[in-house]
């Protein structure tokens, strides 16, 4: 695609957004906050870049309040590198309070690695629908991110071959975030 | 970790394609029965091989797989069977010296049915190109029936060859593998189904028994009556009718009657 396409485009996506003005909220939509709101509502703050604005910050309010409230019942939210205690050839397993990880190594029989983010149900029971999860380590590299299933499971391959994720787990701690 | 691959031809439009590379393994870490690490939702893998186990009797019919797939982009539903016949490998074992070929629907009944695919001519093709001797090749009953002749021809070369071709009607085949000599073939441990179930045939062949037993009571009863009693409905004797009516009798009118 050509660069004067592109710019086009966003362009005209840029130029269908509405402003509502700086108090945008659900009140300024529908007298009671309890109704549906009604098709030309929901354009409305679709359009709006501040609506979008006050919808990440009331989902990381929600998120913050989440994790204190994990945290405060002593919950872990990262596992240290020494916790790396369960381990044979193909498989890595690492385990803390609030969650486990686990690496399937099949490269040998041609496939990447394969992580396997298990949240435990301390940790699910506060999960936002609406929310994803993210699995990092202290090193600033993100193994994987995604909505849990039920089960509260998230998968990923790791498809970059010149990075060891078994050597980075030994060195750095992994952490769970929700965004 | 027994880690089994199953390939399935991609075809794009009229040219010959690819063979795209589905993985699974047994995993006791899983929470989940299956979990798709790319390529598929989670939840259509989980109702195809839902519907592929239909019937098996084992301890491994309730193990956690992973699926992944090599080339994740890829469109239709030819991959089902694939899918169905590598989670069945990674959970019962197989000879790690063959290769898996597989193309084929299974249908959302539950039952494992396998239902046709498009585009057999150049699947064949492509499969014939790379499959050698002992190798295992699956495809749908339904296109079986359907076969031009060079298609056919092809098989018959592949078979020729020492590939195994086989076309499934249901997943049930694997599930019986003292029945089918093949499947028995294809896993290390056997699946065995979980109940007895009749098809057609044994229907068939059931009724015909059931007729004849019928036919020798029916004549036995015959040589027992008197002769002029062999034609019953216009000549019946007062005297048994009336000994048939004692027995039945109380049988027949409720006892509320009285």
């Amino acid at each position: 695609m050509q660069i004067e396409s592109i710019e086009k485009l966003v362009s005209s996506m840029l130029d269908m957004q509405i402003e509502t003005g700086d108090k945008t909220d659900l009140t300024s939509f529908t007298a009671d906050p309890n109704e549906p709101l009604s098709t030309d509502a929901i354009t409305r703050l679709i359009k709006s870049p501040i609506a979008r604005y006050q919808f990440i910050d009331a989902l990381n309010a929600e998120h913050g309040l989440a994790t204190e409230k994990l945290v405060n019942q002593g919950v872990e939210l990262q596992l240290v590198p020494l916790a790396a205690s369960e381990s044979d050839n193909t498989v890595n397993e690492f385990q803390c309070s609030g969650f486990s990880v686990v690496m399937y190594d099949n490269r040998d029989k041609g496939c990447p690695i394969i992580i396997l983010l298990q949240l435990n149900k301390v940790v699910l029971d506060v999960f936002i629908p609406l929310s994803i999860v993210r699995l990092y380590d202290s090193g600033g590299l993100e193994w994987l991110r995604g909505k849990p299933n039920q089960n509260g499971e998230v998968s990923a391959e790791w498809l970059d071959v010149r990075v060891d994720l078994f050597s980075r787990v030994k060195r750095y701690n992994l952490q769970i975030e929700l965004v | 970790m027994i880690t089994a691959h199953v390939y399935f031809p991609c075809i794009h439009g009229d040219h010959n394609g690819d063979l795209n590379k589905l993985t699974c393994f047994v995993s006791s870490e899983l929470r989940s029965l299956i979990k798709v690490a790319s390529g598929m939702d989670d939840k259509i893998a989980e109702n195809i091989i839902g519907a592929s186990r239909y019937n098996e009797n084992t301890s491994e019919a309730v193990q956690s797989v992973f699926v992944r797939v090599s080339n994740p982009n890829f469109t239709g539903r030819s991959y089902e069977l694939a899918l169905a016949i590598a989670d069945k490998l990674c959970r019962y074992g197989f000879d790690e010296n063959s290769q898996y070929f597989a193309s084929g629907c299974i249908e959302a009944n539950g039952c494992g049915s396998v239902s046709e695919v498009d585009g057999t001519r150049q699947k064949i093709q492509l499969i014939a190109k790379i499959a050698k001797k002992g190798d295992w090749v699956f495809f749908p009953i339904e296109n079986q029936k359907k076969l031009t002749q060079s298609e056919a021809e092809q098989i018959q070369n592949m078979r020729a060859t020492g590939i195994h071709v086989t076309f499934l009607e249901s997943m049930d085949f694997f599930n019986q593998p003292n029945k089918h000599n093949d499947s028995s073939k294809l896993f290390k441990s056997p699946i065995l189904g979980g109940k007895v179930r009749f098809n057609r045939a044994t229907l068939k062949r059931i009724s015909v028994l059931l007729i004849l037993i019928l036919s020798v009571m029916f004549a036995l009863f015959m040589f027992d009556l008197p002769p002029k009693v062999s034609s019953i409905g216009t000549e019946v004797d007062q005297t048994i009718k009336k000994q048939v009516l004692n027995v039945l009798e109380p049988v027949l009118v409720p006892t509320d009657a009285y």
